[in-house]
């Protein structure tokens, strides 16, 4: 069973950047975590009375929120499509944006894309995506799972191409990198476990549509 | 410290797929005791049907929705193919249109384990424990009120806390969709994603009123107020199937005061898009995952070659067990 309580709502943050374009929509909702998330060394933190929040990998946020350990959680859409986990995806908090790419050293990529039937060599912690992606090319994808860092394996010949997350494309350039098409447009998601959603709607719907207000204020103030 | 040494066996268990022994099969045992005597009481007949199937018997009136997840083999001992059972009702609908066809009315149960060749989440386990009843030939608003209420009283033996049964009926996704985009909108309704939606719209060409109509389901607040507010607005089909829903959701609060709490879903979708009127699901305090599913499923009868009235529901007693 599950140490989450019916009275308590926890929410699942996910470390680093997305962190800190997190903190102003919650506090726009009036949840903001009662210690400073960036300090402290506390995996659970409180929020007002009766919210909670995990500091958590994101990762591991989907694996919390499916589980129940979370009521809801605030992940990457990358990591939604990879996992495809058992939850409901109410808000696109519009955050954290990057896109999902494949790319690969410029004088292959000028070469144009794998033929069909061809085997290529694709650095990823994205394996079922890629796996996806090159079946419907009709090219066979040998899988390299890697941490990160995927731009180095193209350098030292281990990859043909990476398959990744790219957000400005600094870092590709500085490798001798190029995109060769970018797949699908991330950005940070609310997920929330479906048995929570129906248990407690009336502490959940609200602050769903806080964080809706929130993102709609936060769009309109950049669009200015 | 673990010794080093000493052999273990390389037949190793399969992936997925659990002994149970010890504190977990008594327990087990004693749940399901207590759940056949509950339906012993309320009229349900015992079938044990064979745990291998034709394909097509499985698969009749159920589609896609249930072959992607039915493992299936050559028979050695004769042409053609068999395959595991990857759910119960099927059976049940073989059943009673082969073998009972002289009953007008059957109130069948059963419970046994059932294999699914993929597990739906991550952690799942790929065999489950059904146990569950099949209401079959009854007036249909009559069996779905009975049912459910039968769903509640054995969460409540059970001795769940906090016990829920979300209702919610496919018709109204079926009044509001086009055939041909049915599969698309339940994917987005069981992922509950506006910002898909809307994507969505914008490559697809839905009446207005109903994309509206989509979204409020798809963000979670079409419930027995909003229902009543649109009853009459779509079609005969939607004014159907809310006035249904709405008149269940009040008898089941009627009858159960409280004791398990009544949440009317617009947006709730079955596990198996094989469903064809009310469906519902039962939730409990320590579960993070959906512990009993229901619904009535007429259609997957006449596919079987017998038209009938057919609603019921099932659980895995693992998961329950483990909620205990």
């Amino acid at each position: 069973m599950s140490t989450n309580s019916n009275d308590v709502l926890t929410i699942a943050l996910s470390k680093g950047r997305i962190l800190e374009e997190t903190l102003p929509l919650l506090e726009h909702a009036d949840i903001l975590p009662v210690e400073d998330v960036f300090t402290t060394r506390k995996l659970m933190v409180d929020g007002p009375e009766g919210i909670r929040f995990l500091i958590i990998r994101a990762a591991d946020v989907c694996t919390y929120v499916e589980r129940g350990a979370a009521d809801m959680g605030i992940v990457g859409r990358d990591l939604l499509l990879e996992w495809r986990p058992q939850v409901f995806e109410p808000l696109d908090l519009k955050i954290g944006a990057c896109r999902l790419c494949v790319a690969g050293p410029e004088a292959s990529v000028a070469q144009g894309k794998p033929e069909a039937g061809s085997r290529v060599r694709i650095a990823t912690k994205y394996d079922y995506l890629a796996k996806q992606y090159y079946m419907k090319q009709s090219v066979q994808a040998d899988i390299i799972h890697l941490y990160g860092s995927m731009e180095l394996a193209p350098l030292v010949g281990m990859a043909d191409r990476i398959f990744d997350v790219v957000s400005t494309g600094g870092t590709l350039r500085a490798n001798g990198l190029v995109e060769e098409e970018s797949l699908y447009e991330i950005t940070s998601r609310l997920i929330v476990n479906p048995v929570s959603f129906a248990m407690k709607k009336g502490l959940i719907q609200p602050m769903i549509e806080h964080l809706r207000e929130a993102v709609a204020l936060r769009v309109a103030a950049e669009e200015k | 410290m673990i010794e080093d040494g000493g052999s273990v066996s390389d037949l190793k268990p399969v992936v997925g797929l659990d002994d149970v022994f010890g504190i977990r099969a008594k327990k087990m045992r004693q749940l399901q005791a207590l759940l056949f005597q509950l339906f012993d009481e309320h009229g349900y007949q015992e079938v044990i049907p064979p745990l291998v199937e034709r394909p097509e018997s499985l698969m009749a009136g159920a589609g896609r929705f249930l072959s992607d997840q039915t493992l299936v083999f050559p028979d050695p001992a004769g042409a053609g193919l068999l395959a595991i059972r990857p759910d119960m009702t099927p059976q049940i609908a073989r059943i009673a249109a082969t073998r009972m066809q002289q009953e007008a009315c059957l109130k069948l149960c059963y419970s046994g384990p059932v294999l699914q060749s993929r597990p739906h989440g991550h952690m799942d386990s790929r065999q489950q424990w059904q146990m569950g009843v099949e209401a079959l030939g009854l007036s249909s608003d009559q069996a779905d009120f009975e049912v459910i209420y039968l769903a509640a009283l054995c969460m409540q033996q059970a001795g769940l806390q906090s016990p829920l049964l979300q209702i919610g009926h496919i018709g109204l996704l079926h009044a509001l969709v086009e055939p041909t985009h049915i599969e698309d909108i339940a994917d987005l309704l069981m992922r509950r994603s506006p910002d898909d939606f809307n994507s969505y719209c914008a490559t697809h060409n839905l009446p207005e009123n109903r994309r509206i109509l989509l979204l409020d389901m798809i963000m979670g607040v079409a419930d027995q107020t909003w229902l009543r507010k649109y009853q009459h607005t779509v079609n005969g089909d939607f004014a159907k199937a809310s006035g249904d829903l709405i008149q269940l959701y009040d008898a089941l609060n009627a009858r159960l005061e409280g004791s398990v709490k009544i949440l009317l879903d617009a947006a709730l979708m079955p596990r198996f898009l094989y469903h064809s009127g009310v469906i519902f699901a039962g939730y409990a305090y320590g579960s993070a995952e959906v512990i009993l599913h229901g619904g009535r499923y007429d259609d997957m009868m006449s596919a079987h070659g017998r038209s009938m009235a057919a609603t019921g529901f099932s659980f895995d007693l693992w998961r329950w067990l483990d909620v205990q």
